[in-house]
């Protein structure tokens, strides 16, 4: 029996330890989707970074396999999920305060209701992304709706998390604060792939995500 | 032979699931918003991979985490002066002929070569983006980034960054007359015509 463990347990040890020094270079950057060339060395010449890879789940979530992140489809159905909803990041407060604090509608109505038991997908744990989570979702290749196929199939009226996945062309909130005026929070825009601030008091765009790291 | 035929078995089983484990590379990094702004937010979870990087010397920082390593920018006039300012293209049909490719690229990977490695390029919008730091501003770089940037400075003895729009190799799609830029005020990004001027850093490694 010894004669087969102690090479199995130096085996996994071996595997462990390469995992390890392996581990630091876990957060490699992801290609942009651009397929064009312009000339050598640029982007759609040499389309550095990890291949993309999505799988959908079937249950209104698609995971990234790549980040390890797991997103919330859009609808087209007027639910939860629907892709037109908008929602505050903070309370407008009496003028002229606006809030900083993530205590909106985007916090009390869209991530207070994917969180109440069952639960959306029967996760309890959905958030909304960081200013860099959500643009690992831009899809640079493609201007009219910068995002992957993922989060752009059929997107028919009435249709469901299940029978389809939306993105609004507008922006989405992240939840990042701009540091210099932290009454803004940084947004993508599914528009055109740019992102900036917006005043936190706005109606924006939302997008659960859960796990990764 | 059984026990045999059952160890590779377990081995077997436990790199297929390495290799699926494998395919989470891709991983997101922090941003570095450190101020909480309340439950849920950024500045509370701080998700992401924490950041690390090593100063190579010879003007040299490696990203741990990316796997990338970048050219470290001076004040001392030099081609990796942080000051210096090159365009994308000269125009139509908007190829990458400007002088961030013929002159700033060109110099760096002219034998003997920076550091003594020939494949500087520019990076990639997603690349680019990497590099930035939230929880800071003017510039919105991280420590490795930016550090005492006195007149006259080399690149072993500064880091610095300019709190201006640097330049990816990605082009916008569906106006190739424009490349996405990433802005090291705030750390935003945006599009700009390849004909105006924009700060460099060279990037290699990282495939």
């Amino acid at each position: 029996m010894t004669r087969y463990l102690v090479p199995t347990i130096a085996a996994l040890l071996l595997i462990a330890v390469s995992d390890a020094g392996a581990g630091v270079t876990k957060g490699r950057p992801l290609e942009t989707g651009q397929t064009t060339s312009y000339g050598e060395g640029t982007d759609g010449d040499l389309r550095p970074g990890l291949t993309r890879l999505f799988i959908d789940l079937n249950n209104g979530v698609v995971k990234d396999r790549r980040t390890g992140l797991f997103w919330e489809k859009k609808s087209n159905d007027g639910s939860i999920h629907d892709k037109d909803n908008v929602y505050g990041w903070a309370l407008s407060l009496p003028v002229p305060v606006v809030g900083e604090t993530f205590s909106g509608s985007v916090v009390s109505n869209f991530l207070a209701n994917l969180n109440t038991p069952p639960c959306f997908a029967g996760f309890c744990d959905w958030r909304l992304p960081t200013f860099y989570e959500l643009q690992t979702l831009v899809n640079i290749e493609k201007a009219d709706l910068p995002a992957f196929a993922e989060f752009d199939t059929g997107c028919t009226p009435g249709c469901s998390v299940t029978q389809c996945s939306c993105t609004g062309s507008d922006f989405y909130w992240t939840s990042s604060t701009w540091r210099a005026v932290p009454t803004y929070a940084w947004v993508v825009y599914f528009s055109t792939g740019s992102s900036s601030a917006r005043m936190k008091t706005e109606g924006g765009y939302a997008r659960a995500v859960r796990g990764g790291f | 032979m059984n026990r045999i035929a059952l160890a590779t078995l377990a081995l077997f089983a436990l790199a297929t699931t390495r290799a699926d484990a494998g395919l989470t590379k891709g991983r997101t990094l922090k941003t570095g918003q450190a101020t909480n702004y309340g439950d849920g937010s950024d500045g509370d979870l701080r998700r992401g991979l924490p950041r690390l990087f090593t100063d190579l010397g010879y003007g040299m920082i490696k990203d741990n985490r990316t796997g990338l390593i970048w050219e470290k920018k001076t004040n001392d006039g030099s081609i990796h002066d942080v000051h210096a300012l090159y365009s994308w293209s000269t125009g139509e049909p908007w190829q990458a002929n400007g002088t961030a490719f013929t002159t700033f690229l060109a110099t760096l990977n002219s034998i003997p070569c920076f550091a003594g490695n020939c494949d500087w390029r520019l990076p990639n919008l997603n690349e680019l983006e990497s590099i930035r730091n939230l929880g800071a501003s003017f510039p919105a770089a991280f420590l490795a980034f930016n550090q005492s940037c006195p007149s006259g400075c080399t690149n072993t003895e500064c880091s610095c960054t300019t709190p201006g729009g640097y330049l990816s190799t990605s082009t916008v799609d569906g106006t190739p007359s424009d490349v996405w830029v990433v802005r090291f005020n705030y750390g935003g990004c945006y599009q700009s015509t390849k004909t105006d001027l924009g700060y460099v850093r060279a990037v290699r490694g990282g495939f």
